[in-house]
């Protein structure tokens, strides 16, 4: 009888996103930082993407993408389009033009939580009565207090990528 | 041989009654128990105090493992006794905190006889999202008969948020600070009616707005906003919250106040729904 072998990396993989799912949505929601909640879930995908290509980059973006949605209490619609496409997206970018390093990286990130912030605020500047400036100061602090996370984030996607890329 | 073993049978009881009779013979003179007595007991003596010691050794020695035993014995019944001690504590403290809430419930439907019916929810998290405000409740509508509109309010009567999303066994409830909530209310002092509604602004600070007042509106803070009811999507009578701060609009023509949520909405555990009640005349 042949014994199922499960892959490390996958594992890995799996515990990373369960990690950040869990920090995003229950640990940062009662810790909120700078009077934001930072979103970590698309910084783990624009890792995934830079570090492992495209087809693991819009997987990975698809998983996350409806974690993000769970977390948001929204339906899992909007950031499961955003975050697969991003992942995608990074991905082929990557794999092409890219450098694989922190500084695309990081940029990458920084871009990404930007994207994400005016997505999240787009039905409110049409569809609600709302100050436009205070949608933008929300979404600079957003985009600021989550990028910060891209330190952290980075050794363990890099590790990850490179485990990846060894096997 | 036999003759041999018969001799020393008998030398040998020749010679215990030899003993015997000295030894008789000493307690019939001296009085004690004889010297032969003596010599073999001072002879013995050494040894015996040798063979107590060593009893008392394993004596104490058994006694520490034996003590050892009834003490780790003890000491995990005393281990069980605590802990079931704390954990009745545990209990009777969540018990009487329920009560206590289910005691201000029971006031707050008695002193409204026409919310009909409630329903119990615990929170299980916290929407992470920065543009809205919302939470999560452990039932849906395989559990319980929550439906979309129900509101969500406090043991004490407090509005905390309407239920948004009903899933099978989770139902999502959009707070009072939420920009997509609004409701008619009133000034309890003034009975005058207005609307409460989120302000996105304002939803950060933990506020919402009471707003589409004329610029002559008596209002002043510390008013207090009640759910007036209108249209029947919520019932009337709950508590929004207090006047914060009232600012005119830089034309005079209308102005706005800003509540503060009588709920302490970021604490909450446990909330209460109104599933059912009645709908007043004047509230249509």
């Amino acid at each position: 009888m042949s014994k199922i072998k499960i892959p490390f990396v996958l594992i890995a993989h799996v515990l990373f996103i369960i990690i950040v799912y869990i920090l995003q949505s229950m640990v940062f929601t009662y810790i909120p930082i700078g009077g934001v909640y930072p979103v970590l879930l698309p910084i783990a995908v624009v890792g995934i993407a830079t570090f492992e290509g495209s087809s693991r980059g819009g997987g990975y973006g698809l998983l996350a993408g409806m974690l993000c949605d769970v977390s948001f209490n929204q339906p899992v619609a909007v950031m499961t389009v955003v975050l697969t496409a991003v992942g995608i997206v990074i991905g082929v970018l990557s794999e092409t033009i890219m450098a694989r390093g922190f500084p695309t990286y990081f940029l990458s990130c920084a871009a990404v939580l930007v994207l994400t912030s005016f997505i999240s605020m787009f039905s409110l500047i049409f569809f609600a009565n709302v100050e436009f400036s205070a949608l933008i100061r929300t979404g600079v602090l957003q985009a600021f207090y989550s990028v910060i996370f891209a330190l952290p984030i980075y050794p363990v996607v890099r590790a990850l990528g490179r485990k990846v890329a060894s096997e | 041989m036999k003759r041999l073993f018969r001799f020393r049978v008998f030398s040998f009881f020749v010679l215990a009654v030899i003993i015997a009779a000295i030894t008789l013979i000493s307690v019939n003179t001296s009085g004690n128990s004889g010297f032969v007595t003596n010599i073999l007991t001072s002879l013995s003596k050494p040894l015996r105090s040798v063979a107590a010691s060593v009893a008392n050794v394993f004596e104490s020695i058994y006694g520490y493992i034996d003590d050892y035993e009834k003490l780790e014995a003890e000491n995990a019944e005393l281990k069980a006794q605590l802990n079931k001690l704390q954990q009745d504590y545990r209990d009777s403290s969540n018990i009487s905190a329920e009560n206590e809430r289910l005691r201000k419930l029971l006031e707050l439907s008695s002193r409204h006889p026409d919310y009909k019916q409630y329903d119990t929810a615990t929170i299980i998290n916290w929407s992470s999202s920065n543009w809205s405000s919302s939470f999560t409740i452990g039932k849906g509508s395989y559990n319980s008969d929550i439906k979309v509109g129900d509101c969500v309010i406090t043991e004490e009567g407090y509005l905390v948020g309407v239920v948004d999303v009903v899933e099978t066994t989770s139902s999502t409830v959009i707070t009072i600070l939420d920009t997509r909530f609004s409701v008619g209310a009133y000034i309890d002092r003034t009975d005058k009616r207005y609307i409460a509604m989120g302000d996105f602004s304002l939803m950060k600070q933990e506020l919402l707005k009471f707003g589409y007042m004329e610029g002559s509106a008596e209002i002043i803070a510390d008013d207090t906003i009640i759910t007036s009811g209108k249209g029947g999507i919520l019932p009337a009578g709950l508590v929004i919250g207090t006047v914060q701060e009232v600012v005119t609009s830089s034309t005079g023509i209308d102005k706005y106040a800003t509540i503060k949520p009588a709920a302490d909405i970021k604490s909450l555990a446990d909330v209460y729904l109104i599933t059912s009640f009645e709908v007043s005349g004047d509230e249509n």
